[in-house]
Order: C-alpha cells, then structure tokens, then sequence
C-alpha cells in the first residue's frame, strides 16, 4: 500500500504545481495586462462640458449666459446682430459669439465613473478627474442704455420714413469704442432656418452704401490740410451746372450757387465747387487722405464678415469719376467705417480702430485689457481737425445748412448730412429714385464724446439725409445725453 | 491488537478535520464578500449558508459516529436507491432545461451527490471483495459496469461536468486497491484510442503502442485479442457517432472543451473569471473590495466561481493559503486511508478523497481556464446547500474511518 499512497501524493503535486504555475502565470505575468482589462470594462471615462463664459455690456449687465446647457440672450431683441449665436454643440458660429469663442468656450474636462456589468453607472471618489474650465466672460463696449435707445430711434425712423433698411452707431470718438450698434430690420434668428438671411447680416459692419454727401468734408479736409485751398478761398459754384467731359455735374435740390467760399461750399453742400475742390487736391491726393481716413481698408474691428468699401485705384480715375468722388458718389463704406473717419475728425486727427470688447474676464478678473484707444494713424493736423469741426458745426448751426434738424437744445452739435444715389444693380450707373439718406454727428463739438451715425436705405417718404436721418440723430443724442450716467459716464469710462 | 474502545480524542484525525473546518471558515468568510454586489438581494444567501455549513457539520458528526460496517452492509441497497432516485429526477419537471434537482419544498437535492457516494460505497465493496480472488471480469467488468451505470444516468440530465466524477472514482479505487499499471492502461486504452482515431497517424501508433503493451505485459491472448477488438471497435465507431451527432451536439462538446470557442457564453464566463483572479495581482484587491465581483461581471461569483472571487480579493497569496489547505486536507485524508486497517474502510477513504480532490481541481481549473466549463462547485467553499451538506458528511465518513482505523 505504501509506494501507491506516494503515487497518489507525487500526482497530486504535479497537479498543485500545474495550478500553482497558471496562479503565477495570471496573477504576476500577466496582472498588468489582466488589470488594465478589468479597469476598461468598469471605468468609464465621461467628458465634462464647460460653462460658455458670459457676455456683459460695459456695466456688466449680462447679454448672453449658458444656463443648464442653453445658451440664453437676456436682451435678444437688442443685441444680438453683434452677439451671434451658437450651435446645438454650444460653438459660436455667428458674431461675437464665433469671433471670441475660443476664449468664451472654456476647456472641455472629465470624470471617471464605474460601470457595472449592464452599464449602471456608479460615481466613484478615488478615480481622476479633470474638472472643465469654464470659459471666459468678455465685456463689451457696448452699452445697454445706448443700444435700446439707438434701436429704438432707427426702427421708429425707418418706420416714418419707410426705408427698407438701415443702421445707427453710437461710439466715443476719443476711444473708438462702439457703443451701440442697432440694425433695422431686426435681427431674426428664426431666419437662418427659412434662408432669409439678410436679416442676419450685421449691416453696420457688413453692409457698405455710398456716403454722397458725408464724404464732402474728407475732400475738404485734404484740401486744408495740405495747404492747397484755405476755408476762406472762393469757389465758382457755376450757378448749378457744370460739365466735366461727358457728364453734367448738377447741385441737389436744384440749388444755384456762385462764388462762394469753400466753408460755404460744405455747410451748404455744394456738388459743384466740392468737385472743383477735388480737382484742385488731385486725385493722388484725394485717394491718399481717403485712403488715410480708412476707406477701401477693413477697420480691424474684430467682428466676422466686416467689409472693407470700396474706394478703387486713382490710376484708374477717369476727371468724371475724380469729380463724383470728391462729392462722395463712387465710393462705399459701411457705417463703422465712416464712424472711423469723423472719429478722426471729432478727435483732433487721429484714426482709431473701432472696438467693440473691453475685456475678457475670469472670474470677475480682467485676463486681457482692451479699454485703451488703438491709434491706427494720425490722418490730417489738429488745426485742420478743428477748422473742419467749425465746419460741421455750421452745417447744423446756420440757416442755410443742411443739418438745421439735428440741432439740439444745449449742446453744441457738429455734423453732416448725406444723400446719395444707390447704384443700380447688375449695371453701370445709378437706380433712379434710389437713395441713401444718412447723418453723421458729434457731440459736444468742442469736446466730443458721443459720435452717431444713422443710415437709411431707400426711404420713401423723403429723401434727404437732413429731412430723413438728421431727425433720428437728434432723438437718439437728445436721449443719450438726458441718460441719469449718459455722457458722463462715458467721460469717466475713457479714463 | 487495538479496538474499539479507545477515546476520541486519541484517535481522532485532528489534522483532516482542521482542514475541513478551516476550509469550511474560509468559505464562509469568501461567501460574504462574493454576496455583496451591486445586484442587492444577494446578501441575504450568506445567513442561508450559515445554515447550511451548520447542518453540513452536524452532518459529518453523525457520519463520523456510524461504524463502517454499515456502509459496507447497506452499500447495495444505497447504490439502488441512488440510481432509482437518479432514474426518478428524469421524469421530474425540468428545472432551468436540466434534470438535476429533486426539489424538497424547503431544499434543492441533487440525487448525483448521493450516486457519487454510493459509488464509492459499492467501489469499495466490490474491490475489498475480489482483491486477490476472482476473475477479470469480476475484477473490473463489474466495477466499471457499476460506474457506467449513474455516469450514465446523470449525463443525459445533463450534466457532463458531475458525470465525470464517476470514472474520477472508478479510476482512484482500482489505483488503490493495487490493480497492475498494466491493467490500469488497458481499461483506459478504449477513451485514449477514442481521442487517437481522430487523426488517422496518432491511431495507427497507438495500436503499435497497445500491441506493444501486449508483449512487454506478456498478456495472454484470451485477453489480449478481446481488449484489442474493443479497441478498434471504439476507435472506428467513434467518428460514426461523431458525424450522427447534431451541429448544436457536435458544438457544445467542442465548447465544453474549449470554452474559447464560444466567447460570449461559457468562453465569456472563463474570461471574465481570468480577468478578475489576474487583476488581483500578488496582493489582491483587499477583502470586499473586488471591483469585477462587486460589479456584476464576474459570473456565479458566490457559487462557482468563488475561486475568482477569492483570488481577486486576497491575490496570491491568498489562493495560495486556499491551495495549500486543499493539500493538508488530500494529504491527512490519504494518511487515512493508508492507515485503516481494514480494505473496504481504506478504499471508501481514498474514493472520497479523490472525489473531493477531483472537484477542486476541476472546479479551480475552470476558473483559471486550464480545464473545461463544468459547473462544479468548489468543495466546502462555494454557496450552496446540497454541495455543502454532501462534502461536509462525505468528510464525516473519511473522520469516521479514521476513528475506526485499528478495526478490521
């Protein structure tokens, strides 16, 4: 019995050795492989979505905020051409919220979580994480109060006058913030899914229209500043007609001037003379002092989809186009843009770059700083700036200008209007009875704060810019200024 | 000569029982961590095996105490009843498509356990009997025809793995009892030449092999020729019943094999159980705290695979300790069966011995994918109230037969 008890015991070992070897096999060899395994079927690595930072109005007044994964816009009707708006993944794909998304969208995180066999879920406390990074809140340099008021003074315009759309900007000259950007018709968002996207367009900034008469005192302006004519030098008006080849120039309204001075000829805005002028700066020189006021250029105003006008080569410069030009017909610019140039104008002669963000915060602290006004150039003296002030103040001021309707009760108002064809469309030439009627204005003349520009596309009832859009300045300055903070604040908001 | 009379405490096979109550304590221990996952309802089973373990150890007390003679006397008619019982359960209503369970009310028996035990009692019987006298036929046509017969029975329940036990018993008991090797390999020779005939080359060289046999053996030709016949009988008839054999038939013994085959049953099970003993690791993810058993994917994980459980939460070192109280256990329970005097008494020991030997290796095999799915459960560890009750009463026999070892 003996040798068989010893087989029995010598098998069994061998058998204990085989699973003792296939333990160590898995449970030393192998664990690693085995405990990645087994951690990839019971942890579950999730993403985390960031919260969207806010956009705020320069007081801080919230005008887009992520609230349980909708993105919400507090004050929709007012700002949002400027905001944009984000797709189902919370991306920005329109406006500011496109333009700034890369700081508004914070950075995605993640959690670890258990997953049992049939894919419960169960938080667990010892696996990493990643929290996500909210995004940042960006602070505009827009103004709530001087939004509504420019929103609601364009769309009342309009609604008078009929036109079929247009756009009002409010900035401070001396900074180049944007203080308010109203478009008319409103902004629909419903319309991107109906394909009527016009309305999507921010006009103040993608839109260009030719400025007729407001481009009359950059023409002056070139002139006085390189010294060619002096405000007081006369001008043969040539009694309301002049040919130049092919074209006979004519004056609105049927108007008939003679020898007047060239601070008469802008303050009554003569077609003529300020031809005459334009022949006597060159168009060399016309197109660089055009070219130095902004036109032909994108601002740099960091917003998607800005226009950069139209302002061709002087080279190609036939005398009849040299001629319209200097009266502002044969050039397009779009309203941020001849904002830009009065700023130049209303701040002793330097062009800023429009702005519309102030900074961006985290967590209520500033991490980038833009309330500082970006000088792009010095376009003409400060003498030459504050004769061409004089002017503009004339043009509201005296009896014979054509901004009597922008007067203000108070305050010393400087301004200009502009009425000009629209060209027509798919051919040469311009679409008769077309017109864009337009008002741009500062003020207090001697020390501008608030700059305004309204433009009206095919009024019907009325034409001009001083009967059309002269008003609608008036109201929103009128109200502007009587704000409980208004101009002050804005003073303050430049130190 | 000693007999009878001689106190517990002196004869008593301390080191077997220590084993068993140990494993026992080990078990109840694995059963209330593998009881608590994230599927609640389960902690409860741990206060039912409480009861089981109690009465499984009341159990081996009243085994322990009945003198042998009994169970060599009564080794018939309890061989009867079993098979009778195992014939009963077929036309029982199926319970989870198997014929398995004769249910109590209170209890789930499993006429099998009783059939491996009975197996052993009438093993024992008839070795003790024909040691030295008898014929061939007596000596191993009867033995194996006593195996076949609930081998038989419980394989169409099915239960292919527990079936299995029965030629594990056979085998042990004719080692013991000190059948020649020659003649061990002879009644194993039909099931090798079954697995050779499947390649054409391997069954030729076993016939050279058996034939060889024959003459190193020096075996007569009337035994010769007939084993020989049923050799190539078996062998050229195996591929016929394979090819009659069902596609679905064909695939689940090729799965039972190789549970690989079928990654997302059984192959799934041995995977997940390879999944949780090898993140354990040397170390062991600590006592409750297996993530692959707390979250539902390790299968059976307080029934069969409590092995995977164990090894996950205690790591080696922790299987190595369950491993090596299986060895003390087979290495006493051998000493036992060494030690009795008596042949029937030491072959019942060593039958018992091997049969609970057998389940453990079957049953941590399984788990670490080296032997087939069979759904054996862990002796002394696993839930379960029959196994427990079984293992825990076959383990008052062998203590029984310790106490008695000096009788004859």
């Amino acid at each position: 019995m003996k040798p068989r008890a010893q087989a029995v015991l010598r098998f069994f070992c061998l058998v204990w050795l085989v699973l003792a070897c296939r333990l160590v096999w898995l449970q030393v060899v192998r664990a690693g492989q085995y405990r990645d395994l087994a951690q990839k079927q019971h942890q579950l690595r999730i993403g985390v979505r960031p919260e969207r930072g806010r956009i705020m109005d320069r007081q801080g007044r919230v005008l887009a905020v992520s609230v349980d994964s909708t993105r919400t816009y507090p004050y929709r009707s007012l700002a949002q051409p400027l905001l944009g708006f984000v797709n189902r993944d919370h991306q920005g794909i329109e406006g500011l919220e496109r333009c700034y998304d890369r700081e508004l969208r914070g950075e995605i995180g993640w959690k670890t979580r258990q997953q049992d066999a049939s894919g419960r879920l169960y938080p667990s406390l010892d696996y990493s994480a990643k929290p996500a990074r909210s995004g940042c809140d960006l602070r505009l340099t827009i103004d709530i109060d001087y939004q509504a008021i420019a929103d609601e003074e364009l769309r009342r315009g309009a609604a008078a006058c009929g036109a079929v759309s247009g756009t009002a900007v409010i900035t401070d000259p001396m900074t180049g913030e944007i203080l308010a950007l109203a478009c008319y018709p409103a902004f629909d968002p419903g319309a991107r899914l109906t394909g009527q996207t016009a309305t999507l367009l921010n006009r103040a900034i993608s839109a260009q229209f030719e400025p007729g008469s407001t481009f009359k005192p950059i023409t002056v302006a070139a002139g006085l500043d390189a010294g060619i004519v002096s405000a007081a030098d006369v001008v043969d008006g040539g009694m309301g007609s002049w040919q130049v080849a092919d074209r006979r120039i004519g004056e609105a309204e049927g108007h008939r001037y003679g020898r007047i001075s060239v601070a008469d000829a802008l303050v009554r805005s003569s077609n003529i003379c300020l031809a005459k002028l334009g022949f006597q700066v060159g168009k060399e020189r016309l197109y660089q002092y055009a070219r130095a006021f902004g036109f032909g250029c994108k601002t740099g105003v960091n917003f998607p989809g800005e226009t950069e006008g139209v302002l061709t080569r002087p080279g190609n410069w036939s005398p009849v186009n040299l001629a319209t030009i200097s009266f502002g017909q044969g050039v397009s610019v779009s309203a941020v843009q001849l904002c830009q140039a009065y700023g130049a104008i209303a701040n002793g002669g330097y062009l800023l770059r429009p702005r519309l963000v102030r900074s961006i915060e985290a967590n209520a602290r500033p991490v980038a700083r833009y309330d500082r006004a970006d000088t792009v150039r010095r376009v003409i003296a400060a003498a030459t700036a504050e004769q061409i002030v004089g002017l503009l103040r004339r043009c509201v001021d005296d009896s014979l200008g054509t901004g009597k309707m922008a007067r203000l009760e108070g305050w010393s108002v400087a301004g200009k209007t502009g009425t000009a064809q629209k060209p027509a469309a798919g051919r040469r030439g311009y679409d008769p009875g077309k017109y864009v009627a337009s008002f741009i204005g500062f003020l207090p003349a001697d020390a501008p704060r608030l700059l305004v520009v309204v433009v009206l596309d095919e009024p019907q009832r009325g034409i001009y810019g001083g009967t059309v859009a002269a008003p609608v300045f008036r109201n929103i300055a009128a109200r502007a200024v009587s704000l409980p903070k208004g101009l002050n604040r804005a003073v303050l908001a430049s130190k | 000569m000693r007999s009878g009379g001689f106190g517990v405490g002196r004869d008593l096979d301390a080191g077997f029982l220590i084993a068993v109550l140990l494993l026992s304590a080990f078990g109840a221990v694995a059963v209330y961590s593998a009881v608590q996952t994230d599927q609640p309802g389960l902690e409860g089973l741990w206060n039912r095996q409480m009861l089981w373990l109690a009465a499984g150890l009341a159990a081996m007390a009243a085994m322990a105490a009945v003198p042998f003679r009994y169970w060599e006397a009564f080794a018939w008619p309890i061989y009867l009843l079993s098979v009778g019982l195992l014939v009963l359960v077929l036309f029982l209503p199926a319970h989870m498509k198997t014929h398995r369970w004769i249910d109590l009310g209170f209890f789930q028996a499993q006429p099998s356990e009783l059939a491996k035990l009975a197996t052993v009692f009438l093993l024992a019987r008839i070795s003790s009997q024909t040691r030295k006298t008898g014929s061939v036929l007596l000596r191993y046509a009867v033995p194996i025809a006593v195996t076949a017969a609930p081998m038989a029975l419980v394989l169409v329940e099915p239960d292919l793995g527990t079936s299995l036990s029965f030629p594990a018993i056979l085998l042990a008991i004719l080692f013991w009892r000190g059948t020649p090797l020659s003649d061990m390999f002879f009644i194993l020779s039909p099931v090798l030449s079954m697995v050779a005939v499947f390649s054409m080359p391997s069954f030729v060289l076993f016939m050279l092999l058996l034939a060889g046999s024959f003459l190193l053996f020096r075996t007569g030709f009337a035994r010769a020729l007939p084993l020989f016949l049923v050799n190539i009988a078996v062998g050229s008839m195996a591929p016929v019943v394979w090819g009659h054999l069902k596609e679905y038939q064909r695939k689940r013994i090729m799965i039972f094999l190789n549970p690989g085959l079928d990654p997302r049953g059984s192959g799934w099970h041995v995977l997940q159980s390879k999944i949780a003993v090898g993140s354990g690791g040397v170390l062991g993810k600590g006592y409750l705290g297996g993530s692959q058993k707390k979250l539902s994917f390790l299968p059976a994980q307080h029934t069969d695979f409590i092995f995977s459980t164990i090894g996950e939460e205690l790591g080696l070192w922790g299987v190595s300790l369950l491993l090596a109280l299986y060895g003390w256990l087979l290495y006493r329970g051998i000493a036992i069966a060494r030690g009795a005097r008596n042949p029937f008494a030491s072959l019942t020991a060593m039958g018992i011995v091997s049969l609970i030997v057998f389940n453990t290796v079957l049953n941590i095999g399984m788990t670490l994918g080296v032997m087939p799915v069979t759904g054996i459960p862990l002796p002394f560890v696993s839930y379960g109230g029959s196994a427990a009750i079984t293992m825990l009463a076959m383990a008052g026999i062998v203590l029984g037969i310790g106490l008695r070892r000096y009788e004859y």
